[in-house]
Protein backbone atom coordinates (compact mmCIF):
# COMPACT_ATOMS: atom_id res chain seq x y z
CA UNK A 1 0.00 0.00 0.00
CA UNK A 2 1.66 3.12 -1.05
CA UNK A 3 1.95 6.05 2.22
CA UNK A 4 0.26 9.08 2.25
CA UNK A 5 2.19 11.54 0.83
CA UNK A 6 3.07 14.74 2.98
CA UNK A 7 0.76 17.09 1.63
CA UNK A 8 -2.06 14.61 2.95
CA UNK A 9 -2.84 14.97 7.17
CA UNK A 10 -3.23 11.96 8.83
CA UNK A 11 -7.21 10.61 9.07
CA UNK A 12 -8.69 12.65 12.16
CA UNK A 13 -11.76 9.87 12.49
CA UNK A 14 -10.96 6.08 13.47
CA UNK A 15 -11.34 3.76 10.72
CA UNK A 16 -14.28 2.01 9.65
CA UNK A 17 -12.75 -0.69 7.59
CA UNK A 18 -9.41 -0.41 8.72
CA UNK A 19 -8.56 2.01 6.00
CA UNK A 20 -9.59 5.67 7.19
CA UNK A 21 -11.00 7.68 4.60
CA UNK A 22 -9.12 11.26 6.11
CA UNK A 23 -11.24 14.89 5.71
CA UNK A 24 -8.17 16.98 5.37
CA UNK A 25 -7.80 17.65 1.38
CA UNK A 26 -4.10 18.03 -0.06
CA UNK A 27 -2.75 21.46 -0.79
CA UNK A 28 -3.81 20.70 -4.38
CA UNK A 29 -7.34 20.13 -3.63
CA UNK A 30 -7.60 23.04 -1.31
CA UNK A 31 -9.67 26.02 -2.67
CA UNK A 32 -6.24 28.42 -3.12
CA UNK A 33 -4.63 25.68 -4.95
CA UNK A 34 -7.80 24.87 -7.17
CA UNK A 35 -8.49 29.02 -7.75
CA UNK A 36 -7.92 30.40 -11.23
CA UNK A 37 -4.72 31.08 -11.82
CA UNK A 38 -5.45 33.54 -15.31
CA UNK A 39 -6.79 36.12 -13.01
CA UNK A 40 -10.48 35.83 -14.45
CA UNK A 41 -13.70 33.72 -13.29
CA UNK A 42 -14.95 33.68 -16.39
CA UNK A 43 -14.14 30.35 -18.89
CA UNK A 44 -12.82 32.21 -21.98
CA UNK A 45 -13.60 30.87 -25.21
CA UNK A 46 -10.78 29.31 -27.73
CA UNK A 47 -12.28 29.57 -30.78
CA UNK A 48 -10.93 25.29 -31.24
CA UNK A 49 -14.46 22.66 -30.67
CA UNK A 50 -15.00 20.35 -28.53
CA UNK A 51 -14.52 16.40 -29.36
CA UNK A 52 -17.72 16.00 -31.90
CA UNK A 53 -17.96 12.61 -31.28
CA UNK A 54 -19.13 12.62 -27.66
CA UNK A 55 -21.71 15.59 -28.66
CA UNK A 56 -22.86 13.25 -31.49
CA UNK A 57 -23.34 10.45 -29.43
CA UNK A 58 -25.24 12.54 -26.82
CA UNK A 59 -27.51 13.88 -29.06
CA UNK A 60 -27.86 10.60 -30.98
CA UNK A 61 -28.77 9.15 -27.19
CA UNK A 62 -31.40 12.19 -26.32
CA UNK A 63 -32.70 12.05 -29.83
CA UNK A 64 -34.12 8.07 -29.42
CA UNK A 65 -35.35 9.15 -25.88
CA UNK A 66 -37.17 12.07 -27.20
CA UNK A 67 -38.39 10.14 -29.67
CA UNK A 68 -39.94 7.33 -27.98
CA UNK A 69 -41.36 9.49 -25.48
CA UNK A 70 -43.20 11.25 -28.33
CA UNK A 71 -44.49 8.19 -29.92
CA UNK A 72 -46.07 7.48 -26.71
CA UNK A 73 -47.45 10.63 -26.03
CA UNK A 74 -48.64 10.42 -29.84
CA UNK A 75 -50.10 6.78 -28.65
CA UNK A 76 -52.17 8.14 -26.13
CA UNK A 77 -53.95 10.66 -28.26
CA UNK A 78 -57.24 10.34 -28.44
CA UNK A 79 -57.70 9.67 -32.03
CA UNK A 80 -59.40 7.61 -34.51
CA UNK A 81 -56.99 4.37 -34.90
CA UNK A 82 -56.05 4.86 -31.30
CA UNK A 83 -59.60 4.22 -30.18
CA UNK A 84 -59.58 0.70 -32.83
CA UNK A 85 -58.61 -2.49 -30.84
CA UNK A 86 -55.47 -3.66 -31.78
CA UNK A 87 -55.37 -6.68 -32.76
CA UNK A 88 -58.24 -4.92 -35.61
CA UNK A 89 -55.02 -2.70 -36.45
CA UNK A 90 -52.80 -5.48 -36.61
CA UNK A 91 -55.24 -7.23 -38.52
CA UNK A 92 -55.87 -4.80 -41.10
CA UNK A 93 -52.20 -3.77 -41.57
CA UNK A 94 -51.29 -6.71 -42.03
CA UNK A 95 -54.05 -7.44 -45.19
CA UNK A 96 -52.84 -4.36 -46.37
CA UNK A 97 -49.36 -5.13 -46.33
CA UNK A 98 -49.78 -7.86 -48.37
CA UNK A 99 -52.08 -5.96 -50.88
CA UNK A 100 -49.35 -3.59 -51.06
CA UNK A 101 -46.46 -6.52 -51.90
CA UNK A 102 -48.75 -7.61 -54.82
CA UNK A 103 -49.69 -4.36 -56.30
CA UNK A 104 -48.15 -3.81 -59.51
CA UNK A 105 -49.55 -0.26 -60.22
CA UNK A 106 -47.87 2.57 -59.03
CA UNK A 107 -51.46 4.68 -58.59
CA UNK A 108 -52.47 2.01 -55.74
CA UNK A 109 -49.11 2.71 -54.04
CA UNK A 110 -49.97 6.39 -54.04
CA UNK A 111 -53.28 5.56 -53.18
CA UNK A 112 -52.69 3.42 -50.13
CA UNK A 113 -49.77 5.58 -48.86
CA UNK A 114 -52.59 8.77 -49.29
CA UNK A 115 -55.14 6.71 -47.31
CA UNK A 116 -52.13 5.90 -44.60
CA UNK A 117 -51.46 9.64 -44.42
CA UNK A 118 -55.21 10.19 -43.93
CA UNK A 119 -55.45 7.95 -41.32
CA UNK A 120 -52.52 9.03 -39.63
CA UNK A 121 -54.13 13.08 -39.78
CA UNK A 122 -57.56 11.83 -38.48
CA UNK A 123 -55.37 9.75 -35.56
CA UNK A 124 -53.90 13.09 -34.35
CA UNK A 125 -50.20 11.92 -35.57
CA UNK A 126 -48.28 14.85 -36.89
CA UNK A 127 -47.41 14.64 -40.98
CA UNK A 128 -43.92 16.20 -40.32
CA UNK A 129 -42.98 13.28 -37.87
CA UNK A 130 -44.05 10.58 -40.30
CA UNK A 131 -42.64 12.07 -42.96
CA UNK A 132 -39.08 12.17 -41.46
CA UNK A 133 -39.76 9.11 -39.46
CA UNK A 134 -40.75 7.04 -43.10
CA UNK A 135 -39.58 8.93 -46.14
CA UNK A 136 -36.42 10.14 -45.55
CA UNK A 137 -35.21 6.35 -44.48
CA UNK A 138 -37.20 5.03 -47.25
CA UNK A 139 -35.49 7.40 -49.86
CA UNK A 140 -31.94 7.18 -48.46
CA UNK A 141 -31.88 2.99 -48.18
CA UNK A 142 -34.75 2.22 -50.71
CA UNK A 143 -34.16 4.87 -53.18
CA UNK A 144 -30.10 3.61 -53.27
CA UNK A 145 -31.26 -0.21 -53.26
CA UNK A 146 -33.23 0.86 -56.63
CA UNK A 147 -30.90 2.96 -58.34
CA UNK A 148 -29.11 0.09 -60.32
CA UNK A 149 -32.22 -1.44 -61.57
CA UNK A 150 -32.69 2.21 -63.62
CA UNK A 151 -30.02 1.21 -65.78
CA UNK A 152 -29.81 -0.79 -68.82
CA UNK A 153 -27.26 -3.30 -67.63
CA UNK A 154 -30.06 -4.31 -65.33
CA UNK A 155 -33.05 -3.57 -66.93
CA UNK A 156 -33.10 -3.59 -70.78
CA UNK A 157 -35.43 -1.04 -72.62
CA UNK A 158 -35.52 2.21 -74.13
CA UNK A 159 -33.18 5.21 -72.87
CA UNK A 160 -34.47 7.90 -70.66
CA UNK A 161 -31.26 9.40 -70.82
CA UNK A 162 -27.86 8.18 -71.96
CA UNK A 163 -24.73 7.77 -69.60
CA UNK A 164 -21.14 7.71 -70.32
CA UNK A 165 -19.25 3.52 -70.98
CA UNK A 166 -22.92 2.56 -72.78
CA UNK A 167 -24.89 3.01 -70.15
CA UNK A 168 -28.39 4.27 -69.93
CA UNK A 169 -31.32 4.70 -67.53
CA UNK A 170 -34.31 2.99 -69.46
CA UNK A 171 -38.03 3.94 -68.79
CA UNK A 172 -38.38 0.14 -67.38
CA UNK A 173 -36.06 0.71 -65.13
CA UNK A 174 -37.31 4.00 -64.19
CA UNK A 175 -40.93 2.21 -63.63
CA UNK A 176 -39.36 -1.01 -61.85
CA UNK A 177 -37.42 1.69 -59.64
CA UNK A 178 -40.36 3.49 -59.09
CA UNK A 179 -42.80 0.57 -58.10
CA UNK A 180 -39.60 0.06 -55.60
CA UNK A 181 -39.56 2.35 -53.92
CA UNK A 182 -43.56 3.30 -53.93
CA UNK A 183 -43.68 -0.48 -51.91
CA UNK A 184 -41.46 0.29 -49.28
CA UNK A 185 -43.02 3.77 -48.42
CA UNK A 186 -46.71 2.43 -48.39
CA UNK A 187 -45.22 -0.73 -46.43
CA UNK A 188 -43.49 1.13 -44.20
CA UNK A 189 -46.37 4.28 -43.67
CA UNK A 190 -48.57 1.28 -42.87
CA UNK A 191 -46.08 0.30 -40.02
CA UNK A 192 -45.07 3.74 -38.98
CA UNK A 193 -48.89 4.85 -38.42
CA UNK A 194 -50.11 1.68 -36.85
CA UNK A 195 -46.68 1.61 -34.20
CA UNK A 196 -47.65 6.09 -33.75
CA UNK A 197 -51.15 5.30 -32.84
CA UNK A 198 -50.78 1.81 -30.75
CA UNK A 199 -48.87 2.00 -27.18
CA UNK A 200 -46.38 -0.94 -26.96
CA UNK A 201 -47.93 -2.98 -24.74
CA UNK A 202 -51.06 -3.22 -26.43
CA UNK A 203 -49.28 -3.96 -29.63
CA UNK A 204 -47.77 -6.99 -28.65
CA UNK A 205 -50.78 -8.18 -26.49
CA UNK A 206 -52.45 -7.85 -30.21
CA UNK A 207 -49.33 -10.21 -31.91
CA UNK A 208 -50.25 -12.77 -29.12
CA UNK A 209 -53.70 -12.45 -30.48
CA UNK A 210 -52.48 -12.77 -34.02
CA UNK A 211 -50.83 -16.38 -32.84
CA UNK A 212 -47.69 -15.09 -32.23
CA UNK A 213 -45.65 -17.97 -29.45
CA UNK A 214 -45.81 -16.03 -26.05
CA UNK A 215 -41.84 -16.71 -25.42
CA UNK A 216 -41.19 -14.69 -28.21
CA UNK A 217 -43.51 -11.50 -27.34
CA UNK A 218 -41.98 -11.78 -23.65
CA UNK A 219 -38.55 -11.90 -25.47
CA UNK A 220 -39.33 -8.89 -27.54
CA UNK A 221 -41.21 -6.95 -24.86
CA UNK A 222 -37.59 -8.13 -22.72
CA UNK A 223 -35.64 -6.68 -25.50
CA UNK A 224 -37.29 -3.55 -25.61
CA UNK A 225 -37.66 -2.07 -22.50
CA UNK A 226 -34.38 -3.11 -20.98
CA UNK A 227 -32.99 -1.61 -24.62
CA UNK A 228 -33.87 1.82 -22.85
CA UNK A 229 -32.36 0.80 -19.61
CA UNK A 230 -29.02 0.12 -21.12
CA UNK A 231 -29.25 3.12 -23.40
CA UNK A 232 -29.54 5.20 -20.09
CA UNK A 233 -26.80 3.49 -18.51
CA UNK A 234 -24.37 4.51 -21.75
CA UNK A 235 -25.78 7.44 -21.57
CA UNK A 236 -24.64 8.15 -18.07
CA UNK A 237 -21.22 6.98 -19.10
CA UNK A 238 -20.92 9.61 -21.80
CA UNK A 239 -22.41 11.67 -19.89
CA UNK A 240 -19.55 11.35 -16.60
CA UNK A 241 -16.84 11.33 -19.51
CA UNK A 242 -18.25 14.66 -20.91
CA UNK A 243 -18.11 16.56 -17.27
CA UNK A 244 -14.83 15.41 -16.63
CA UNK A 245 -13.71 16.09 -20.27
CA UNK A 246 -10.69 19.01 -19.76
CA UNK A 247 -8.53 18.46 -22.33
CA UNK A 248 -8.23 16.68 -25.22
CA UNK A 249 -7.64 12.63 -25.67
CA UNK A 250 -5.32 10.95 -28.92
CA UNK A 251 -7.52 8.89 -31.02
CA UNK A 252 -6.50 5.78 -29.66
CA UNK A 253 -7.62 7.00 -25.88
CA UNK A 254 -10.88 8.00 -27.41
CA UNK A 255 -10.79 4.58 -29.13
CA UNK A 256 -10.18 2.94 -25.77
CA UNK A 257 -13.00 4.41 -23.89
CA UNK A 258 -15.68 3.55 -26.17
CA UNK A 259 -14.45 0.35 -25.83
CA UNK A 260 -14.57 0.26 -22.31
CA UNK A 261 -18.48 1.76 -22.80
CA UNK A 262 -19.10 -1.26 -25.09
CA UNK A 263 -17.72 -3.81 -22.81
CA UNK A 264 -19.05 -2.09 -19.75
CA UNK A 265 -22.25 -2.13 -21.07
CA UNK A 266 -22.04 -6.06 -22.23
CA UNK A 267 -21.03 -6.65 -18.98
CA UNK A 268 -24.14 -4.73 -16.89
CA UNK A 269 -26.52 -5.96 -19.83
CA UNK A 270 -25.35 -9.81 -18.81
CA UNK A 271 -25.78 -9.36 -15.15
CA UNK A 272 -28.82 -7.51 -15.60
CA UNK A 273 -30.33 -10.29 -17.70
CA UNK A 274 -29.58 -12.89 -14.73
CA UNK A 275 -30.94 -10.47 -12.35
CA UNK A 276 -34.62 -10.36 -14.55
CA UNK A 277 -34.27 -14.17 -14.77
CA UNK A 278 -33.94 -14.49 -11.23
CA UNK A 279 -36.48 -12.15 -10.36
CA UNK A 280 -39.06 -14.13 -12.62
CA UNK A 281 -38.06 -17.66 -11.24
CA UNK A 282 -38.88 -16.25 -7.92
CA UNK A 283 -42.12 -15.07 -8.97
CA UNK A 284 -43.22 -18.38 -10.55
CA UNK A 285 -41.43 -18.54 -14.02
CA UNK A 286 -40.79 -21.74 -14.95
CA UNK A 287 -39.79 -21.38 -18.20
CA UNK A 288 -42.88 -21.31 -20.20
CA UNK A 289 -44.68 -17.63 -19.80
CA UNK A 290 -48.28 -17.59 -18.87
CA UNK A 291 -49.54 -14.08 -19.89
CA UNK A 292 -52.81 -12.27 -19.01
CA UNK A 293 -55.99 -14.04 -21.37
CA UNK A 294 -56.54 -11.58 -24.15
CA UNK A 295 -60.38 -9.83 -23.78
CA UNK A 296 -62.59 -11.36 -26.68
CA UNK A 297 -62.77 -8.99 -29.56
CA UNK A 298 -66.44 -8.24 -29.58
CA UNK A 299 -68.91 -7.66 -32.45
CA UNK A 300 -67.26 -4.20 -33.58
CA UNK A 301 -63.65 -5.54 -33.36
CA UNK A 302 -64.74 -8.16 -36.12
CA UNK A 303 -66.57 -5.65 -37.87
CA UNK A 304 -63.56 -3.07 -38.25
CA UNK A 305 -61.67 -6.36 -39.11
CA UNK A 306 -63.65 -7.10 -41.57
CA UNK A 307 -63.80 -3.82 -43.12
CA UNK A 308 -60.18 -3.55 -42.88
CA UNK A 309 -59.99 -7.05 -44.91
CA UNK A 310 -62.44 -5.65 -47.35
CA UNK A 311 -60.56 -2.74 -47.77
CA UNK A 312 -57.21 -4.23 -48.82
CA UNK A 313 -59.28 -7.18 -50.64
CA UNK A 314 -60.70 -3.50 -52.50
CA UNK A 315 -57.01 -2.72 -53.27
CA UNK A 316 -56.05 -5.76 -54.76
CA UNK A 317 -59.28 -5.72 -57.08
CA UNK A 318 -58.59 -2.00 -57.95
CA UNK A 319 -54.53 -2.70 -58.80
CA UNK A 320 -55.52 -5.26 -61.42
CA UNK A 321 -57.83 -2.74 -62.99
CA UNK A 322 -55.40 -0.09 -63.27
CA UNK A 323 -52.69 -2.83 -64.34
CA UNK A 324 -55.48 -3.50 -67.07
CA UNK A 325 -55.83 -0.33 -68.11
CA UNK A 326 -52.10 0.56 -67.80
CA UNK A 327 -51.96 2.72 -65.46
CA UNK B 1 -14.15 33.97 -6.69
CA UNK B 2 -17.09 35.85 -7.91
CA UNK B 3 -20.26 36.51 -5.76
CA UNK B 4 -22.16 34.74 -8.24
CA UNK B 5 -21.55 31.35 -9.52
CA UNK B 6 -24.46 30.23 -11.05
CA UNK B 7 -27.55 32.50 -12.30
CA UNK B 8 -30.73 30.73 -13.50
CA UNK B 9 -33.47 32.97 -14.91
CA UNK B 10 -36.70 31.46 -15.59
CA UNK B 11 -35.01 27.85 -16.71
CA UNK B 12 -37.74 25.12 -17.93
CA UNK B 13 -36.81 21.74 -19.24
CA UNK B 14 -38.57 18.84 -20.80
CA UNK B 15 -37.86 15.85 -22.13
CA UNK B 16 -40.51 15.70 -24.45
CA UNK B 17 -44.21 17.46 -25.23
CA UNK B 18 -45.81 15.99 -21.60
CA UNK B 19 -42.72 15.63 -19.93
CA UNK B 20 -41.33 18.52 -18.28
CA UNK B 21 -38.62 18.04 -15.56
CA UNK B 22 -38.39 22.26 -14.74
CA UNK B 23 -40.82 24.85 -15.05
CA UNK B 24 -39.56 28.58 -14.65
CA UNK B 25 -36.63 28.15 -11.62
CA UNK B 26 -34.67 30.93 -10.62
CA UNK B 27 -32.00 30.21 -9.00
CA UNK B 28 -28.84 31.87 -7.90
CA UNK B 29 -25.75 29.45 -6.01
CA UNK B 30 -22.49 32.25 -4.66
CA UNK B 31 -19.25 31.04 -4.18
CA UNK B 32 -18.28 28.84 -1.20
CA UNK B 33 -22.15 28.12 -0.21
CA UNK B 34 -23.75 24.90 0.12
CA UNK B 35 -26.99 24.66 -1.28
CA UNK B 36 -29.10 21.32 -0.95
CA UNK B 37 -31.30 20.97 -3.75
CA UNK B 38 -34.47 18.99 -1.94
CA UNK B 39 -37.62 17.39 -4.07
CA UNK B 40 -39.48 14.28 -3.87
CA UNK B 41 -38.87 11.66 -6.80
CA UNK B 42 -39.18 12.93 -10.51
CA UNK B 43 -39.10 16.77 -9.00
CA UNK B 44 -36.05 17.64 -11.45
CA UNK B 45 -32.95 17.73 -9.29
CA UNK B 46 -30.99 15.42 -11.20
CA UNK B 47 -32.05 17.89 -14.33
CA UNK B 48 -31.04 20.67 -12.50
CA UNK B 49 -27.79 19.27 -11.91
CA UNK B 50 -27.17 18.53 -15.11
CA UNK B 51 -28.29 21.62 -16.61
CA UNK B 52 -25.67 23.04 -13.65
CA UNK B 53 -23.19 20.80 -14.54
CA UNK B 54 -23.56 21.52 -18.67
CA UNK B 55 -24.98 18.37 -19.51
CA UNK B 56 -28.04 20.12 -21.16
CA UNK B 57 -29.29 23.04 -21.91
CA UNK B 58 -32.40 24.57 -20.94
CA UNK B 59 -35.51 24.36 -23.17
CA UNK B 60 -36.39 27.64 -21.95
CA UNK B 61 -34.86 30.69 -19.91
CA UNK B 62 -30.96 31.76 -19.01
CA UNK B 63 -27.97 30.54 -17.49
CA UNK B 64 -24.77 31.67 -16.03
CA UNK B 65 -22.30 30.69 -14.75
CA UNK B 66 -19.04 32.43 -13.53
CA UNK B 67 -20.91 35.36 -15.28
CA UNK B 68 -21.01 34.37 -18.70
CA UNK B 69 -23.75 32.63 -20.55
CA UNK B 70 -23.75 28.79 -20.49
CA UNK B 71 -24.66 28.07 -23.59
CA UNK B 72 -25.09 24.95 -25.74
CA UNK B 73 -22.73 27.09 -27.97
CA UNK B 74 -20.16 27.53 -25.68
CA UNK B 75 -19.84 24.45 -24.20
CA UNK B 76 -18.76 23.42 -28.35
CA UNK B 77 -16.07 25.59 -27.80
CA UNK B 78 -13.09 23.87 -26.57
CA UNK B 79 -11.34 26.69 -24.55
CA UNK B 80 -14.27 27.57 -22.21
CA UNK B 81 -15.61 23.64 -21.69
CA UNK B 82 -12.26 22.76 -20.57
CA UNK B 83 -12.42 25.77 -18.21
CA UNK B 84 -15.78 25.37 -17.12
CA UNK B 85 -15.30 21.88 -16.23
CA UNK B 86 -11.94 22.17 -14.84
CA UNK B 87 -14.04 24.11 -12.39
CA UNK B 88 -17.46 22.59 -12.15
CA UNK B 89 -17.58 18.69 -11.00
CA UNK B 90 -19.85 16.29 -11.26
CA UNK B 91 -20.17 13.22 -8.97
CA UNK B 92 -23.65 11.20 -10.52
CA UNK B 93 -25.84 9.16 -8.31
CA UNK B 94 -25.32 6.37 -9.82
CA UNK B 95 -22.24 5.86 -9.37
CA UNK B 96 -21.23 3.00 -11.50
CA UNK B 97 -21.91 4.75 -14.49
CA UNK B 98 -19.40 7.43 -14.27
CA UNK B 99 -16.61 4.51 -13.44
CA UNK B 100 -15.59 3.70 -17.35
CA UNK B 101 -11.84 2.99 -17.00
CA UNK B 102 -10.02 -0.37 -16.63
CA UNK B 103 -8.86 -0.13 -12.87
CA UNK B 104 -9.27 2.72 -9.65
CA UNK B 105 -5.93 4.05 -10.45
CA UNK B 106 -7.00 4.39 -13.94
CA UNK B 107 -10.49 5.90 -12.97
CA UNK B 108 -8.77 8.60 -10.51
CA UNK B 109 -5.98 9.72 -13.22
CA UNK B 110 -8.80 10.23 -16.04
CA UNK B 111 -8.79 13.52 -15.33
CA UNK B 112 -5.70 15.33 -13.99
CA UNK B 113 -3.69 13.28 -17.62
CA UNK B 114 -6.16 15.34 -19.28
CA UNK B 115 -5.10 18.73 -17.34
CA UNK B 116 -1.65 17.90 -19.25
CA UNK B 117 -0.48 17.44 -15.66
CA UNK B 118 3.21 15.67 -16.00
CA UNK B 119 3.35 12.09 -14.87
CA UNK B 120 4.63 12.54 -11.20
CA UNK B 121 1.27 14.97 -10.93
CA UNK B 122 -0.78 12.95 -11.74
CA UNK B 123 0.68 10.36 -9.70
CA UNK B 124 0.49 12.19 -6.56
CA UNK B 125 -3.00 13.54 -7.22
CA UNK B 126 -3.75 9.65 -7.69
CA UNK B 127 -2.19 9.09 -4.15
CA UNK B 128 -3.29 11.93 -2.28
CA UNK B 129 -6.88 11.18 -3.32
CA UNK B 130 -7.01 7.09 -2.72
CA UNK B 131 -5.47 8.42 0.99
CA UNK B 132 -7.83 11.13 1.32
CA UNK B 133 -10.51 8.66 0.19
CA UNK B 134 -9.37 5.52 2.37
CA UNK B 135 -9.17 3.46 -0.70
CA UNK B 136 -5.24 3.33 -1.56
CA UNK B 137 -5.71 -0.60 -1.15
CA UNK B 138 -8.00 -0.83 -4.46
CA UNK B 139 -5.78 1.33 -6.44
CA UNK B 140 -5.43 -1.78 -9.29
CA UNK B 141 -8.93 -3.22 -8.66
CA UNK B 142 -11.37 -3.08 -11.68
CA UNK B 143 -14.56 -0.69 -10.50
CA UNK B 144 -17.04 -2.41 -12.04
CA UNK B 145 -16.31 -5.33 -9.20
CA UNK B 146 -16.20 -2.94 -5.92
CA UNK B 147 -19.07 -2.59 -3.56
CA UNK B 148 -21.53 -0.04 -3.74
CA UNK B 149 -19.72 2.01 -1.01
CA UNK B 150 -16.35 1.88 -2.47
CA UNK B 151 -17.99 2.94 -6.22
CA UNK B 152 -19.14 5.80 -4.93
CA UNK B 153 -15.75 6.79 -2.99
CA UNK B 154 -14.17 6.07 -6.35
CA UNK B 155 -16.60 8.25 -8.31
CA UNK B 156 -15.94 10.87 -5.52
CA UNK B 157 -12.19 10.74 -6.25
CA UNK B 158 -12.17 10.47 -9.61
CA UNK B 159 -13.70 14.73 -9.29
CA UNK B 160 -11.70 15.07 -6.72
CA UNK B 161 -8.69 14.70 -8.95
CA UNK B 162 -9.24 17.46 -11.00
CA UNK B 163 -9.60 19.91 -8.44
CA UNK B 164 -13.07 21.62 -9.53
CA UNK B 165 -13.62 24.24 -6.90
CA UNK B 166 -17.75 23.74 -7.46
CA UNK B 167 -18.85 20.03 -6.23
CA UNK B 168 -22.36 18.61 -7.43
CA UNK B 169 -23.82 16.14 -6.16
CA UNK B 170 -26.57 14.31 -6.84
CA UNK B 171 -27.81 11.58 -4.43
CA UNK B 172 -24.69 11.09 -2.88
CA UNK B 173 -26.08 9.11 -0.06
CA UNK B 174 -28.18 6.82 -1.47
CA UNK B 175 -27.09 2.83 -1.40
CA UNK B 176 -24.65 3.50 1.38
CA UNK B 177 -24.45 2.18 4.72
CA UNK B 178 -24.59 4.13 7.60
CA UNK B 179 -20.78 4.10 8.17
CA UNK B 180 -20.49 5.40 4.80
CA UNK B 181 -22.80 7.54 5.25
CA UNK B 182 -21.61 9.69 8.57
CA UNK B 183 -17.88 9.51 6.28
CA UNK B 184 -19.56 11.18 3.19
CA UNK B 185 -21.15 13.92 5.26
CA UNK B 186 -17.84 14.58 7.39
CA UNK B 187 -16.07 14.29 4.13
CA UNK B 188 -18.59 16.96 2.77
CA UNK B 189 -18.57 19.14 5.71
CA UNK B 190 -14.56 19.16 4.95
CA UNK B 191 -15.25 20.49 1.61
CA UNK B 192 -17.18 23.07 3.00
CA UNK B 193 -14.99 24.35 5.50
CA UNK B 194 -12.17 24.36 2.93
CA UNK B 195 -14.14 26.99 0.81
CA UNK B 196 -15.69 24.69 -1.90
CA UNK B 197 -18.88 25.36 -3.61
CA UNK B 198 -21.35 22.29 -2.94
CA UNK B 199 -25.01 21.75 -4.37
CA UNK B 200 -26.68 18.74 -3.06
CA UNK B 201 -29.34 16.97 -4.64
CA UNK B 202 -31.12 15.26 -1.98
CA UNK B 203 -34.27 13.49 -0.32
CA UNK B 204 -32.08 12.96 2.59
CA UNK B 205 -33.20 14.99 5.20
CA UNK B 206 -31.46 13.93 7.95
CA UNK B 207 -28.27 14.95 6.32
CA UNK B 208 -29.23 18.24 5.07
CA UNK B 209 -28.83 20.50 8.03
CA UNK B 210 -25.79 19.06 9.20
CA UNK B 211 -24.41 20.30 5.10
CA UNK B 212 -25.60 22.93 3.90
CA UNK B 213 -26.46 26.26 4.82
CA UNK B 214 -29.32 27.07 2.30
CA UNK B 215 -32.11 24.84 0.61
CA UNK B 216 -33.91 25.18 -2.35
CA UNK B 217 -37.09 22.64 -2.58
CA UNK B 218 -38.49 21.68 -5.72
CA UNK B 219 -42.23 20.92 -5.65
CA UNK B 220 -43.32 17.61 -7.98
CA UNK B 221 -44.90 20.55 -10.21
CA UNK B 222 -40.96 21.30 -11.31
CA UNK B 223 -41.36 24.65 -9.67
CA UNK B 224 -39.44 25.92 -6.58
CA UNK B 225 -41.30 26.14 -3.74
CA UNK B 226 -38.85 27.70 -1.33
CA UNK B 227 -35.63 29.08 -1.13
CA UNK B 228 -34.19 29.81 2.34
CA UNK B 229 -31.83 28.88 5.75
CA UNK B 230 -31.86 25.37 5.72
CA UNK B 231 -33.06 25.57 9.78
CA UNK B 232 -36.18 27.78 8.34
CA UNK B 233 -36.94 25.50 5.31
CA UNK B 234 -36.70 22.27 7.27
CA UNK B 235 -38.80 23.55 10.03
CA UNK B 236 -41.37 24.40 7.53
CA UNK B 237 -43.45 20.93 7.85
CA UNK B 238 -46.18 21.41 5.65
CA UNK B 239 -43.70 23.12 3.09
CA UNK B 240 -42.45 19.04 3.45
CA UNK B 241 -45.34 17.72 3.52
CA UNK B 242 -46.66 19.08 0.29
CA UNK B 243 -43.51 18.92 -1.68
CA UNK B 244 -43.43 14.76 -0.84
CA UNK B 245 -40.57 15.22 1.55
CA UNK B 246 -41.90 14.55 5.27
CA UNK B 247 -44.99 12.22 5.99
CA UNK B 248 -48.18 14.00 7.07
Amino acid sequence: MPAPTATTRPPEDPPPDGRAPGTSLPVWLSAAGAADNEGSWAPRRSGRRTEAFLDRTLAEFAHVTRHAVFAEEVARRDGFLQRLDPRVKLGGFIALVLAVAVARSPVTLVLVTLLSLAGAARSRVPAGFLVKRVWVVVAVFAGVMALPATLNVVTPGVAALRLPFGLAVTWSGLRGASLLVLRASASATLAAVLTLTTRWDRLLAAARGAGIPPAFVVVVDLAYRYLFVLMGAALETFEARKARTVGSLRLAQNQGFVAAVAGATLQKARVMSEEVHAAMVARGYDGSPRLARLSPLGAGGVLGLAAFVAGAYIVFILDRVLVVLGA
Amino acid sequence: MPADIFNLDKVSFDYGPGAPALDGVDLTVAGGESVALLGANASGKTTLLRLLAGLASPTKGAITAFGVPLTAEALRDRGFTASFRRRVGFVFQNAEAQLFSPSVAAEVAFGPLQLGLDESAVAERVRDTLALLGIEHLAERAPFHLSGGEKRKVAIGSVLSLAPDILLFDEPTTGLDPRSRAWLVRFLRALREAGKTLVTATHDLDIVGRLADRAVVLGEDHRVWSDGPVGAVLADHPLLVGANLAEP
